[in-house]
């Protein structure tokens, strides 16, 4: 059951499978690379990042549109405050969340780490288990956002167009993230549900 | 898009860029724009957890967003607005600032 319940204290749990759990890792790490320009970026050391904004601070919406998803215009009204607006903000927005992206990282690779320590043979009886605290449990909520974000900008997905989907044949590769995509919205649920 | 009655347009007076600092009344707001990947509930939460309205409130203005297509979150200063859409564009809201009587 890969739904987080509160255990008290501030504390929410989960189990995730071992699938679920590299899945989200790998997500997890896909969106650092992104964000980060595909710089060598760590949570101890954003510095490539700040030197390269630093010396270059974007004005322009990216071209990615998954990017000015994440990234938006601040004042779509009005193309120089826009510009202005991005120019002081992008690159705080994309260390804001390449941090929180890697904090989720951290705990899944922490998670797996004691999974392999255990010693279950079986992986499909395996669970990995994930405890957040309020602070992490933000992280999440943030990251698993974003990852949702980038998801449906791929897929184009619209406004009730669940039927579309499920309409479709499941092996296309396109269906499968659409499910990774409704299964991230159950887990960001109950997090937001389990902390609040 | 109203007509800008209340302010002379920058062409027949020349003064400093930040008009705000001249029209100190004038004030601005954040608009939180609907979205088809934020959940309802997530979406509320950042409301209450960043600007500190009670859920009731918060739930009110979740609802405007999701059937109005958008609504005004906040209002405030250009800095004060700046920042918050900042912070929702951390949230993973898509938020924009324009002056309120725009």
């Amino acid at each position: 059951m890969s739904r987080f319940a509160s255990i008290g204290r501030g504390r929410i749990y989960a189990e995730l499978t071992v699938a679920e759990a590299q899945m989200l890792d790998g997500l997890a790490g896909q969106l650092v690379e992104l964000l980060g320009e595909g710089l060598p970026v760590t949570d101890l050391d954003l510095d490539p990042l700040s030197e390269l904004f630093r010396a270059n601070p974007p004005v322009d919406p990216p071209d990615d549109p998954v990017l000015r998803r994440l990234l938006p215009d601040g004042r779509p009204d009005d193309s120089e405050a826009s510009a202005e607006f991005r120019r002081f903000t992008e690159s705080d927005l994309r260390r804001g969340k390449i941090r929180h992206a890697m904090v989720v990282h951290e705990n899944l690779e922490a998670a797996l780490a004691d999974y392999a320590d255990s010693g279950v043979d079986d992986p499909t009886a395996a669970v990995v288990e994930i405890e957040l605290n309020e602070d992490t449990a933000r992280d999440w909520m943030r990251t698993i956002t974003d990852i949702r974000l980038a998801i449906a900008e791929r897929l184009e997905i619209t406004q009730g167009d669940e039927e579309h989907w499920l309409t479709l044949d499941p092996e296309d590769p396109q269906v499968v993230v659409y499910h990774v995509y409704g299964w991230l919205a159950l887990v960001l649920e109950s997090i937001v549900e389990a902390i609040d | 898009m109203g007509a800008v009655t209340a302010q002379p347009s920058s062409t027949t007076l020349d003064r400093p860029e930040t008009d705000e600092t001249v029209l100190p009344d004038v004030p601005w707001v954040t608009i939180v724009w609907d979205d088809p990947v934020n959940l309802m509930t997530y979406v509320t939460h950042v409301f209450v957890e960043y600007f500190g309205y009670a859920r009731d409130n918060a739930e009110r203005l979740m609802m405007a967003v999701h059937t109005e297509g958008r609504a005004v979150v906040a209002t405030g200063s250009r800095e004060e607005m700046e920042r918050d859409v900042h912070a929702m564009h951390g949230y993973g809201l898509w938020a924009t600032l324009q002056k309120a009587d725009e």
